[in-house]
């Protein structure tokens, strides 16, 4: 079945079959803090894991991502992976995380 | 003794009323700090924690704290502290010692400086917050006390705390890292950090639940105007309230052309709808450079560079119009727009290229670097997640 993709604000949320062996729950559910801001993407209902700098979601059948200034998005149950956005840096020719 | 289980048209007012007195008095209040008071409540603060009597140093900026905390643990070297102006640094370290002087005199002076923030503030919670709980627990429906906390509490604590108190809180602590200074972690005793509970029960003071007498005098402490607190053993440093603290319309710190937070010692903190800039955005934007909007890592950053350039942004990049389209599926569809630079970038040596977006939830225009070789629209959104044209299909974007 092809993936699923939810877009909240700076985060790409795709279903996958299964989190990679190993991950490690995160001791809160923030996904990820913004710097200049303050604000945070939070799962509501569900697990937020983490294996080798990548973020998982299993969502709860009630799973929500809320931000302070982001609408909140619901998730279907299940597995998903968390693409942060990144920009091109044209001095260091590389793509560089976006921050907010 | 029945529970009070709704609230009277009067007290429905005094709420309302409770909740503006405490705006007022954290952003308009122009009361200075009663030093005396000040320092009594503080000794009295770590006495509840069973901590000695510290040495208490009144400053004029969370910064002035940062440094003085720094002075006073013997961090701030010539070389250590190169970074910190040499004038602030010289004006905290007279304080400083000033203050020091006053109080140790001929005392020995036991300096050890471990961070006591989370006893004193166990302790104000064990001893005065959780037993006004009790006694409002106690004497009022969960219902009246939900419909307070969300009047009061809530609407003070997300006015203060979570649109000033943090933005505060990080970009001190940024700068005071990249000062290389040691940061020490700020205690909660304050304005900006205890205000939407003591309002909350202030409320249920004024309507004869709570009486507390260790509640009355945190609450006082908390009325003397301490906007910034750090508790070491043996010492507490602290300051006042700010010159001014301006907003927008949606209480964010925000300030078109000066520092959205000015303190008495000319510390200026400057913020843009609530996003922490650089002075020279907001007051010489004129100054900025294009590099200065590419290399810019943080994306509200920029966001903020944009409105505040306007139309001169377009200007600075000097790029045009390659593509113009629109991106996603469904409701989620919007318009981007694709520029390139007119000449190739002497620094890059190649053309720069950038992506228009607006995010669905705000309306807000954004502008991402992305490679020279992207065509269209679509693709360049696409690629800022690692996708392909054809890959990238939210369902739901916000």
């Amino acid at each position: 079945m092809k993936n699923l993709m939810y877009r909240h604000g700076d985060l790409l949320l795709e279903s996958i079959d299964i989190i990679p062996e190993g991950a490690i729950q995160r001791k809160s559910n923030v996904i990820l803090n913004g710097t200049a801001t303050g604000h945070s993407h939070i799962l509501n209902g569900g697990l937020v894991l983490e294996k080798e700098g990548t973020i998982y979601l299993q969502a709860s059948d009630t799973a929500t991502v809320t931000h302070e200034e982001h609408n909140t998005i619901t998730l279907p149950e299940g597995n998903y992976v968390v693409t942060r956005q990144v920009e091109y840096d044209p001095y260091e020719k590389a793509a560089r995380e976006v921050l907010d | 003794m029945a529970k009070l289980e709704k609230l009277l048209p009067e007290q429905e007012a005094l709420m309302i009323q409770v909740r503006e007195e405490w705006l007022d008095f954290v952003f308009k209040s122009k009361l200075p700090l009663d030093k005396q008071k000040a320092i009594e409540d503080v000794k009295w603060l770590y006495s509840l924690a069973g901590l000695a009597a510290p040495l208490i140093i009144i400053l004029d900026s969370p910064r002035g704290c940062q440094i003085g905390a720094n002075f006073l643990k013997g961090q701030v070297r010539d070389q250590v502290g190169g970074q910190v102006g040499d004038q602030v640094r010289g004006q905290v370290r007279d304080q400083v010692w000033d203050q020091v002087w006053d109080q140790v005199r001929d005392q020995v002076w036991d300096q050890v400086w471990d961070q006591v923030w989370d006893q004193v503030g166990d302790q104000v919670r064990g001893q005065v917050r959780d037993q006004v709980w009790d006694q409002v627990g106690d004497q009022v429906l969960d219902q009246v006390r939900d419909q307070v906390g969300g009047q009061v509490w809530g609407q003070v604590w997300d006015q203060v705390r979570d649109q000033v108190w943090d933005q505060v809180w990080d970009q001190v602590g940024g700068q005071v890292r990249d000062q290389e200074l040691e940061y020490f972690y700020p205690a909660e005793e304050n304005v900006l950090t205890d205000n939407g509970w003591v309002a909350f029960y202030d409320y249920f003071s004024g309507i004869g639940i709570v009486k507390h007498d260790g509640f009355t005098k945190y609450m006082s402490h908390i009325k003397n105007g301490i906007f910034y607190t750090i508790f070491l053993k043996g010492a507490a440093i602290l300051c006042g309230r700010p010159e001014y603290i301006k907003r927008d319309e949606s209480n964010r710190l925000h300030c078109e052309d000066g520092p959205a937070i000015l303190w008495m010692d000319g510390y200026a903190q400057y913020f843009w709808h609530g996003v922490s800039v650089t002075q020279k955005i907001v007051e010489t934007p004129e100054q900025l450079t294009r590099e200065d909007l590419v290399r810019e890592e943080n994306a509200e950053v920029r966001r903020a560079m944009m409105e505040k350039l306007d139309s001169d942004f377009i200007k600075l990049l000097d790029v045009i119009e390659v593509d113009r389209g629109i991106v996603g599926i469904g409701d989620s569809r919007k318009e981007a727009v694709l520029w390139r630079t007119r000449e190739i970038d002497s620094i890059a040596n190649e053309y720069l290229q950038f992506v228009g977006v607006t995010c669905h939830s705000t309306g807000r225009e954004y502008a991402l670097c992305i490679p020279s070789d992207i065509k269209d629209v679509w693709s360049a959104v696409a690629w800022t997640f690692g996708k392909s044209k054809d890959e990238y299909r939210p369902l739901v974007e916000a």
